[in-house]
């Protein structure tokens, strides 16, 4: 059910699988649990020297068995929509304990959650997952969940890596999960197509997603006329609330009288041209054109592109963030010699640019697009505040971009400049970062208004700074002066 | 399909349905029964007509013409509650 991490855990607290996968008579010693994988006990995720592996019960098995036979499930496979999975032979499973069989998936380079995603990318998903209903329909299965946890992303590709969610269809069942497909992402999707307010702080907010209750007081008379609104959400609430709390399951009676797999189709069709309508609304943000009105000049905007691409020609790199990359001019740079590049960017439309633009490019697999805060991070949370993770437990870089970006954080998010280093120099590792000065135009923007408290914003402290973590290894003055771009490799390596 | 009429007719037909049988469901994710109920309307014209068959027998009961003993008998609805009421408390 829950996403597997990018990485082997460590050091974390004790969870419920943990605890049942100690308690297991034969499990190895070197396996760990994914704390975010119980909500499901037909299978839990593990982790073991890095790989990702699932245990599954005999009726997860069967299902598998069959899903694993579908021709869907192979081409989806193969284009890279669903994750890569293999059974492990069973005499390598049963050292995992008592499950009917154990499945290997392939490795996401990085975890993400849907409040990190644009609208494009949230859609998106929900498009695969009503791709995937429908295939698996045809093939006389469904899936059985709609979390949009069960999708990630390699580079700007969505994936589905929720093997298990793939159920046998009994006849006359209904879609078990099509209340939350509308609670994690109908409903947000809605809230900002029809009402431009950004659904991220929402989805942040409720781990299982908005409920039809919450939005409906927000829909106005117009909006009632707008697709999917009436049925979707109305006509939801006003059941949910006509049927709450009372002892009536009517999967029964509708199988009695005749509910057939097509009213599912349907079902999904109309879901399928109602998502696909949906165009963000809202106005346009601050920095979405910045990529075309960018403070430098041709000849200065260059030579900062030459001084990024030899920085990244250090080494090759497994992983890069980009901190603040709005529209991806420089991730594109180092995703030249990086395996995977995430860009990060508080602005949801410079990050909306960034993937679309990446939908038509041959690293559309490499650059993962956030829509990131760093002032203000994702936390780890759910269920014992392990369910989902922070950010930097997903995963570290091994490089960091930080280009136009220091003045955002010390002079707008008032985070001390020294502070913000030491956060930086924790990620351990190397370092592209460019210093905006007093002198530039951006800077003395962002003070016109504000008391200047930020004594400590001179080059100097700021190179001070550096050397307390880093070494480094190249620097060069920019835009007249006005700038300075600095490569560091940490302290600690040679 | 979509026009408002058909959605005005869905919604009527959302707010009539009552009364159904129950049963443990077998999923770890609770489906919600209203969203159930929902799909049938949300089925296209077998789902309409699936509506209209579920609606029939409470029409016949509000009328007169059914008694509720006979719906029960065709569906299990009350033996149902009353199971699932029972094992709740």
């Amino acid at each position: 059910m829950q996403p597997p991490a990018s990485e082997a855990l460590s050091g974390l607290a004790p969870s419920p699988d943990r605890e049942r996968a100690t308690a297991a008579p034969a499990v190895a010693s070197a396996v760990a649990a994914e704390p975010g994988s119980f909500r499901d006990r037909n299978g839990a995720v593990f982790y073991r020297d890095g790989e990702i592996l699932r245990g599954i019960s005999a009726k997860a098995l069967a299902n598998w068995e069959r899903l694993a036979a579908t021709p869907f499930f192979q081409e989806f496979t193969a284009q890279g929509s669903i994750v890569r999975t293999e059974r492990l032979p069973d005499d390598e499973a049963r050292s995992f304990g008592d499950w009917a069989a154990v499945l290997r998936h392939e490795k996401v380079p990085f975890i993400s959650y849907p409040y990190e995603w644009t609208f494009g990318m949230l859609k998106d998903a929900a498009l695969l997952h009503l791709d995937l209903m429908q295939a698996a329909l045809g093939a006389g299965l469904i899936l059985k969940d709609s979390s949009a946890y069960n999708i990630q992303w390699r580079g700007a590709q969505p994936v589905f890596i929720d093997i298990p969610s793939f159920e046998v269809l009994g006849k006359g069942e209904p879609w078990v999960g099509y209340r939350q497909f509308c609670e994690l992402f109908l409903y947000p999707l809605f809230l900002q197509a029809y009402k431009g307010v950004d659904y991220r702080p929402w989805l942040r907010g409720q781990i299982d997603g908005i409920p039809a209750g919450s939005l409906r007081p927000l829909l106005s008379a117009r909006d009632l006329i707008r697709p999917g609104v009436l049925l979707h959400v109305l006509a939801q609430d006003s059941l949910q609330r006509r049927y709450a709390g009372k002892p009536q399951n009517v999967r029964s009676s509708i199988a009695k009288a005749g509910f057939d797999k097509q009213l599912i189709v349907r079902n999904v069709e109309g879901l399928r041209k109602i998502v696909t309508g949906l165009q963000p609304g809202g106005s346009k943000t601050v920095w979405a054109d910045y990529d075309r009105t960018h403070s430098y000049d041709q000849a200065e905007f260059e030579a900062k592109c030459a001084f990024v691409r030899e920085a990244s020609r250090h080494r090759r790199w497994r992983m890069a963030w980009d901190l603040g990359c709005n529209t991806g001019t420089f991730s594109r740079l180092i995703a030249e010699q990086a395996d995977h590049v995430v860009s990060m960017d508080g602005d949801w439309m410079a990050i909306e640019h960034l993937y679309q633009a990446q939908q038509n490019r041959p690293d559309r697999q490499k650059i993962l697009p956030l829509v990131v805060n760093l002032s203000d991070p994702s936390p780890a949370q759910g269920w014992r505040g392990l369910e989902r993770r922070s950010l930097p437990e997903r995963g570290r870089p091994e490089l960091t971009l930080c280009l136009a970006l220091i003045h955002h954080i010390v002079i707008s998010a008032n985070i001390p400049m020294r502070d913000f280093i030491g956060w930086l120099a924790g990620l351990g590792t190397s370092l592209v970062i460019e210093f905006v000065s007093r002198s530039d135009e951006m800077v003395q923007t962002l003070l016109a208004n504000k008391d200047d408290q930020y004594g400590d914003y001179q080059q100097d402290r700021f190179e001070a700074c550096l050397a307390e973590h880093y070494r480094i290894r190249a620097d060069q003055s920019l835009k007249g002066g006005k700038r300075h771009i600095y490569f560091c490799t940490p302290k600690s390596e040679p | 399909m979509h026009s408002i009429g058909a959605y005005a007719f869905r919604l009527v037909m959302a707010g009539l349905i009552v009364g159904m049988s129950t049963r443990t469901a077998s999923a770890y994710l609770d489906p919600g029964t209203g969203s159930i109920i929902l799909q049938v309307l949300l089925g296209g014209v077998a789902g309409l007509l699936l509506a209209g068959k579920l609606y029939w027998h409470r029409l016949m009961i509000m009328l007169g013409i059914r008694r509720e003993e006979e719906v029960a008998s065709t569906s299990n609805a009350h033996q149902d509650v009353q199971i699932d009421a029972a094992t709740r408390k």
